[in-house]
């Protein structure tokens, strides 16, 4: 066998042992009798076990729908944010505006004053 | 006649911005996945409108002006440039809003809002040239804005192109019913507002010029010193 397939073999074999160490579930944050037993029962029992992770993870889904429907807060930041930056630009512009009437009224005021010396 | 169609305008944006909040937070209903979150879209998609007609405009007179070399393009293309920077940060700040809700992250290096960020900040770099870049920098600046013109596609594509978080271009055409109406009001609202800002920065410009223009005049007359 070449050697050059051996990194590929290698790969073949590994990533089946690396996927299923990424699929474990992450230690329990502590340990506890209590604990050891539920699980304990709860492995007896598969349908069980499915029926109340179901039950769980419908409410918590239902919880978080609650809670982002009653969420206002975002909407109203965005369209204030908008609110404020597009009347920032009015502003802008109208100071704009006033600037140059005001440069306009100095220029001519000059040419006058030049015209009539 | 201009006059009328200015205030035409002006009357028509005037009512149309409140019917398009009435229609999008009161007749529009809730989205099935957002809520009421998804109301934000209404007025953040119109934003990216206005900020991808400014630039297309800017990037048009841009190069125009490069072509003729004649000022009036260079009015347009800083007018409709000065537009593209404040809505283009609307857009992200609306964006980002809505990210924190949907994605529970203020930012994400998302292909939409990354080629965005590069189109907002061409255009800021356009307008920054302009301003301080003294003489001469009109030219550079107009490269600055053919540039974000040529980006328009590839932001409005980001989403096909590559893998994203944000929605694709398929969400706003599957609108129905209320929630169409509201987005094609808002969208239409937003189209008329851009065209009266165009005119009120593009009569700016052009007064810029000619006061320039005037005072150059008066002093080869020898009027000023």
């Amino acid at each position: 066998m070449p050697l050059r397939l051996l990194p590929f073999l290698l790969l073949l074999v590994a990533a089946p042992a690396a996927a299923q160490d990424g699929a474990a579930l992450p230690p329990p944050p502590y340990q506890s009798p209590m604990r050891d037993t539920c699980q304990a029962e709860l492995d007896k029992d598969p349908v069980w076990s499915a029926a109340l992770e179901q039950r769980y993870v419908g409410e918590f889904h239902e919880r978080e729908s609650t809670v982002a429907m009653a969420d206002q807060r975002h909407v109203y930041l965005a369209y204030g944010a908008l609110w404020v930056l597009t009347a920032g630009f009015l502003a802008l512009m109208f100071l704009r505006q006033r600037r140059l009437a005001a440069e306009i009224e100095r220029l001519e005021d000059e040419v006058k004053k030049a015209a009539a010396s | 006649m201009r006059r009328t169609i200015f205030l035409l305008g002006t009357a028509v944006a005037m009512v149309g911005l409140p019917l398009s909040l009435y229609w999008a937070f009161s007749r529009a209903p809730l989205d099935d996945k957002l809520y009421f979150n998804q109301k934000i879209f209404y007025w953040h998609v119109p934003s990216a409108l206005v900020l991808f007609a400014a630039v297309i405009v800017s990037g048009v007179a841009s190069a125009l002006y490069l072509r003729r070399r004649e000022p009036r393009y260079d009015d347009w293309a800083i007018a409709a440039g000065d537009i593209a920077v404040w809505f283009g940060l609307i857009v992200l700040v609306t964006g980002s809003i809505w990210a924190r809700v949907a994605w529970g992250k203020w930012w994400v290096w998302d292909a939409r809002l990354t080629s965005s960020l590069i189109l907002w900040m061409t255009m800021l770099g356009y307008v920054l040239t302009r301003q301080y870049g003294g003489q001469g920098a009109e030219r550079l600046a107009a490269g600055l804005s053919i540039f974000a013109a040529i980006n328009i596609p590839l932001v409005y594509l980001s989403t096909s192109i590559w893998r994203t978080y944000h929605p694709p271009r398929t969400t706003a055409p599957g609108l129905r019913g209320d929630m169409a109406t509201a987005f094609l009001l808002a969208m239409a609202v937003f189209a008329v507002f851009f065209i009266l800002l165009l005119a009120v920065r593009l009569s700016i410009a052009r007064g810029a010029r000619r006061l320039v223009q005037a005072r150059e005049h008066a002093l080869d007359a020898g009027l000023l010193e």
